[in-house]
């Protein structure tokens, strides 16, 4: 059995494989060495032991699977554009063709969707996976320095393009490859009970567990996010963030998204919503931090692209939401603050005394056509105990042609907090109030997320038959992140 | 490597469970440990939690950053898991 990790142990295995290749090393390589000839200038004859002579571990890995990716595409190459392929009549002929060009091709296409998934880390699972590293060091062996194979210069012209994955996608594979490994260096002498990983053949590891926690993070001394996962679910659906421009610290942005309760992939809609608007606040000029108008324009419109991303990928075929999300993100400009939102996810602000709600939830128990003015401080604290009061008309994942947007002045609040369901539901608007203005800049989202989970909802007016007597504390998960002048 | 890792909880009660993998952070410095008992969310995956420890002692992954190496770690086994279950 191969000792884990070991790729120089898989290669040595490999030219084991390969007689004739031995014959090239035994007769010649080693006669040369021995009268002071520097290995290097032997690669292209001896092949793979003398290159592999000296690397790290890791270039050496990268040395496999950058080849096998070459190869992969020059195998493709090979069977859409080589003439005698494409003179003969049969699929199946075709392939048959191409196997005999590239008899590893079968195995490489196995390897591809590996390398080719975003979830996988490549360097990590050939390096905890030996057989496959067996299989990859010895598909490319076979095709680079088999004496019999003649393809070398047909791999070095055309295994540079870019790769069309089984699954028909065009991705640089190289690249990621490149990741993978500085990825994987951050974990070092992995050891793995493969007895234990394989009892799970059946039923994969779902790893939720390692989000069943408190997260708080801090950011700048302005910036703070609680989350967690609550009491009831198995999941963590929200998603928080809370960024400084990279060049401009007083530009700032946070925003909270919660993943759709009963739809298949609300995680997915909730990190992506998160990512792909983070990466676009990033990437802003500096200049934008002094034109709220304009960025107001470019936030939604950019929110729009992600539902509709969202769709596309997601929705649009079933004519229902697998995935779907909330969102109430804020950025904060030069003087004055943006405040967009999807669905029931709030905003508020405080100036010192009062508590502002800027958001009004769009879903079945706050239409639109209710006009602001009805929604008191009473009316408020009763829609959250109504039974439909968690149906949401609007979600991250439509084809949105709109976004509720407003732009507050910065002069007008001292904190502002987005939060999702998970705390409003929960905690009346007096509570929220309370904590806004009591607690320390370092504990107001820590707080909230604590007493949303600490304390049930009850309904003065008790149960009925459109509304909940009570909300039971931690029923889902809850995110808090709040930006506080200082 | 060690393959089984025992647990009290709050009552003092053992528990069994099996090691997944393990590994060192060089960020970190510190060491983790991945394990499971084999029971099961409610979607049917079989659960799995994860620890640092100094010595014998257990502490809690605190940090985001952390857990995205262990998280790296799971969907990379979960997809070999995978791959090779499609396969047989």
């Amino acid at each position: 059995m191969l000792k884990p990790s070991d790729l120089e142990y898989a290669t040595d295995q490999t030219l084991l494989a390969h007689p004739d290749f031995q014959v090239s090393l035994s007769s010649g390589f080693v006669h040369q060495i021995l009268n002071g000839i520097r290995p290097t200038m032997y690669t292209k004859t001896n092949g793979a032991r003398n290159l592999v002579s000296g690397m790290t571990q890791d270039d050496l890995l990268k040395y496999f699977l950058d080849e096998a990716i070459k190869i992969y595409n020059s195998a493709s190459y090979f069977y859409y554009y080589n003439d005698a392929v494409n003179s003969l009549k049969s699929d199946q002929d075709k392939i048959n063709r191409l196997l005999q060009t590239f008899p590893c091709f079968g195995e490489l296409q196995k390897l591809i969707t590996i390398l080719s998934d975003p979830e996988v880390n490549s360097a990590l699972y050939f390096k905890t996976n030996n057989n496959d590293l067996l299989a990859l060091v010895n598909s490319v062996v076979e095709m680079r320095f088999s004496k019999n194979n003649s393809y070398r210069k047909y791999i070095d012209k055309n295994g540079l393009t870019e790769s069309v994955t089984p699954n028909g996608k065009v991705v640089n594979l190289f690249d990621k490859v490149d990741k993978d490994i500085i990825d994987a260096n951050i974990a070092k002498n992995v050891q793995v009970n493969h007895r234990a990983i394989n009892r799970c053949l059946s039923d994969l590891m779902s790893g939720v567990q390692l989000k069943n926690q408190r997260n708080e993070y801090a950011l700048d001394g302005t910036l703070f996010a609680s989350q967690d996962i609550g009491v009831r679910r198995e999941n963590q659906e929200d998603s928080v963030i809370i960024l400084t421009h990279p060049d401009n610290p007083e530009f700032k942005f946070l925003a909270v998204a919660d993943g759709v309760g009963g739809v298949e992939k609300g995680e997915k809609a909730s990190s992506y919503t998160i990512q792909k608007i983070s990466e676009w606040f990033t990437s802003l000029p500096k200049d934008a931090f002094y034109y709220p108008e304009q960025l107001q324009v470019s936030f939604n419109n950019r929110l729009m692209e992600i539902s509709h991303d969202i769709y596309r990928t997601y929705n649009a075929d079933f004519n229902r939401i697998i995935a779907g999300s909330t969102f109430v993100g804020a950025i904060i400009s030069e003087d004055k603050t943006i405040v967009s939102s999807v669905g029931d996810s709030r905003a508020y602000t405080t100036d010192g005394q009062n508590l502002n709600l800027i958001t009004r939830d769009e879903s079945e128990v706050w239409p639109p056509s209710m006009p602001s003015s009805y929604i008191t401080k009473e009316v408020l604290d009763d829609l959250r105990f109504n039974k439909k009061g968690n149906i949401i008309t609007r979600c991250m994942g439509q084809p949105l042609q709109s976004i509720q947007s407003t732009i507050i002045q910065n002069q007008d609040y001292i904190r502002l907090i987005v939060m999702s369901d998970g705390v409003t539901d929960l905690l009346s608007t007096d509570r929220i109030r309370f904590l806004s203005l009591n607690s320390t800049p370092e504990t107001l989202t820590k707080y909230l997320v604590d007493e949303s989970l600490q304390y049930d909802a009850v309904r003065l007016r008790g149960e009925t038959p459109e509304y909940n007597g009570r909300i039971p504390a931690g029923k889902d998960n809850t995110t808090a992140a709040a930006f506080i002048r200082r | 490597m060690e393959e089984k890792i025992i647990i009290k909880n709050d009552n003092n009660e053992e528990k069994e469970f099996d090691i997944l993998f393990t590994f060192e952070s060089e960020d970190t410095k510190k060491k983790y440990v991945t394990y499971t008992d084999y029971s099961k969310d409610y979607k049917g995956k079989i659960k799995c939690w994860s620890s640092y420890y100094e010595g014998n002692e257990l502490k809690p992954v605190e940090t985001e950053k952390e857990l995205k190496i262990i998280d790296s770690m799971l969907r990379t086994l979960s997809k070999s898991t995978e791959l090779k279950y499609s396969n047989e």
